[in-house]
């Protein structure tokens, strides 16, 4: 049922309904802002990011042929913008420059986490983000990202090592590793 | 540690997700019952995994507020200016890296096509003659046509190995960059300033990196339900090398390759008929033509290494830019060159002034000849800028410059951009570009 009413808001979208498309927005938007999040690290910078890809979608909803596909659509464009943004953070040197901001809500305890999600490498974080945001199904992080459930396992594993790593650095935690 | 305790430490992360079997549940139990050392790294383990399912949460009650935000700011929107245009010019502004290795794969793709086609001439030839005479090839040389980016010539380089060349070059004719990889990194050059942007990494085992053999076995089983092929043999007037002529014809174009009866290889392939281009327009770097194919000969001396004489950049934009081009910013305090060189682009944005734009600005470089055609038609048609407003002063952020600029559009929409301008020293003078802006970045 959920489908058929995506798809109608999604053929109303294409006609410059912007009301349809508000209500796919609030179908999508967690997902958005979990890949987000996921490829640029940063909750701030994720939400900016997602607000773009939700205007870009709605500029480009008439390129989309398959009218049922519209979450792995967004999902995609999210994806790429995003991947584009990190790119180009690299390669601006006053960006680079730029102090680490800290999300603004989140408890003192909390930093030293979010930091360290930061820090991990793209690949590894994007599972890891949806994985603990989104109710720790591996099943869905597989479905959404598209990529097998041994696919997931094995970046969260990775993930799960590499910020343990960073946080006994920080001394967040005192675990021996290996 | 010994063994046991970094197998045990190894399997943890496992045991957190909860994705262990009973009997591994029940071994990594029964260790961390005697040993302190492995306890205290699932303890830590553990304590990571409720931080982060508590971060999770936290974020959770606030995804509410940032969507109503999103919201809001979608019901306020109006729609941008250039749309069509930007989304074509993002296609192409992607990483060039990842541009030249489509090219390469694509090239490559084209190539394995024809040797197939090959079969149907001769019914002794089987596959694997071409895949074993690719596996052969040391070296290939190629001149062609993108569909995009315009003509270019390819080298690749290959050890033995025919999903992996060691080496590739690839530059665009007519102009000064190119592209060089090779297992002790990757680079873009500038031929004319010998300016190099260097990263020191191996692209090989990159995605993009050419899969010699999956690649034919792809095309395969492509020409195993391929359309309409016709096949007749020539003879080069000019060489008098015997050849075999196959020819493509599918709905939307019709494709002519020319394959040397005797090596197997294909020596060229050309696009006879494209009743939809934009189609392979949409492609990143599509082929249209390759005028010449070479194999085993050897390249240029030098032309995988990095010039003796190379200047070493930051960024990659700064490989763009040589003395032939950009505004030359001598006997002009930098605010003035900032103004001058922002109005003189604002002037030929109006007038699509082509030359103007590419001397002065970095971003209208890649545009390829299609692009151009559309922004004249949009121009032709009132849809395209009516004027470049210089809105505030230049203004200093460490080595970069800004100008703020408003470009309104001849159908009331406006876009505000903060011109971002860079200062290089070259042959003893000062030139500035235009290399991006503020609000897209730096272009890439």
């Amino acid at each position: 049922m959920n489908e058929y009413f995506n798809e109608k808001l999604v053929a109303e979208s294409r006609n410059g309904n912007k009301d349809a498309y508000a209500q796919l927005v609030e179908r999508f938007y967690r997902q958005i802002f979990l890949v987000s999040l996921g490829i640029i690290g940063n909750v701030e910078d994720a939400e900016d990011a997602a607000q773009e890809v939700i205007l870009k979608g709605f500029l480009e909803i008439s390129k989309l042929r398959n009218s049922s596909q519209f979450g792995p659509w967004i999902t995609r464009i999210t994806r790429n913008f995003c991947i584009n943004i990190v790119r180009r953070r690299q390669r601006s040197r006053e960006i680079m420059k730029e102090k680490v901001r800290l999300p603004d809500n989140m408890p003192e305890q909390n930093d030293n986490l979010q930091l360290a999600i930061e820090k991990l490498p793209m690949e590894i974080r994007l599972p890891l983000v949806m994985y603990y945001f989104d109710g720790q199904s591996v099943r869905k992080v597989a479905e959404n990202l598209d990529v097998s459930t041994s696919a997931v396992y094995a970046k969260l594993r990775e993930a799960i090592k590499v910020l343990h790593r960073m946080l006994a650095e920080q001394g967040e935690t005192n675990g021996q590793s290996l | 540690m010994d063994n046991l305790c970094k197998k045990i430490q190894n399997q943890i992360p496992d045991y957190i997700l909860g994705i262990l079997d009973e009997g591994q549940t029940a071994a990594i139990n029964e260790h961390i019952s005697r040993c302190s050392r492995c306890k205290k790294y699932l303890q830590s383990l553990e304590n990571e995994n409720r931080l982060l399912t508590q971060f999770g949460q936290n974020l959770d009650v606030s995804i509410a507020t940032r969507q109503a935000r999103a919201i809001a700011t979608l019901c306020q929107s109006t729609p941008i200016l250039h749309r069509e245009a930007n989304s074509i010019w993002r296609t192409i502004m992607k990483n060039r890296i990842t541009k030249f290795a489509a090219a390469a794969v694509i090239i490559l793709a084209v190539l394995l096509s024809i040797s197939l086609l090959d079969k149907s001439v001769t019914p002794a030839y089987a596959v694997q003659q071409t895949v074993e005479a690719m596996k052969k090839i040391e070296t290939v040389y190629m001149e062609g046509e993108f569909y995009n980016q315009g003509e270019f010539e390819c080298w690749m380089r290959y050890d033995g190995n025919p999903d992996k060349p060691t080496h590739v070059w690839l530059g665009r004719t007519g102009h000064n960059l190119c592209k060089i990889c090779s297992p002790d990194g990757v680079f873009g050059l500038n031929k004319r300033t010998n300016r190099v942007h260097f990263a020191r990494r191996d692209e090989r085992d990159k995605n993009w990196f050419i899969k010699f053999g999956s690649f034919f076995e792809d095309a395969v089983v492509q020409a195993q339900r391929n359309d309409s092929v016709e096949i007749h043999f020539e003879k080069d007037p000019e060489t008098d090398k015997d050849l075999i002529v196959v020819n493509i014809k599918t709905t939307n174009r019709e494709q002519k390759f020319l394959v040397d009866s005797k090596t197997k290889l294909p020596i060229s392939f050309s696009t006879v008929r494209d009743d939809n281009p934009m189609e392979m327009m949409r492609k990143t770097l599509a082929v249209r033509n390759l005028a010449e194919i070479r194999y085993n000969e050897q390249p240029p001396e030098g032309i995988f290494d990095l010039p003796a004489d190379a200047v070493i950049v930051d960024e990659e934009v700064d490989c763009m830019v040589d003395p032939d081009s950009g505004l030359l910013a001598d006997g002009m305090t930098r605010e003035q060159a900032c103004l001058k060189i922002a109005k003189q682009t604002g002037q030929a944005l109006v007038e699509i002034d082509r030359n103007a734009l590419c001397k002065l600005d970095l971003f209208f470089r890649l545009w390829p000849d299609q692009i151009w055609e559309q922004v004249r038609k949009m121009k032709d048609e009132g849809q395209w800028v009516k004027e470049v407003v210089i809105t505030g002063e230049p203004y200093q952020e460490g080595e970069l410059w800004y100008v703020p600029i408003e470009v309104r559009g001849q159908t009331g929409q406006n876009e505000v951009q903060n011109a971002m301008i860079k200062f290089y020293e070259m042959e003893g003078k000062t030139y500035c570009f235009i290399i991006g802006s503020k609000e897209k970045g730096v272009v890439d």
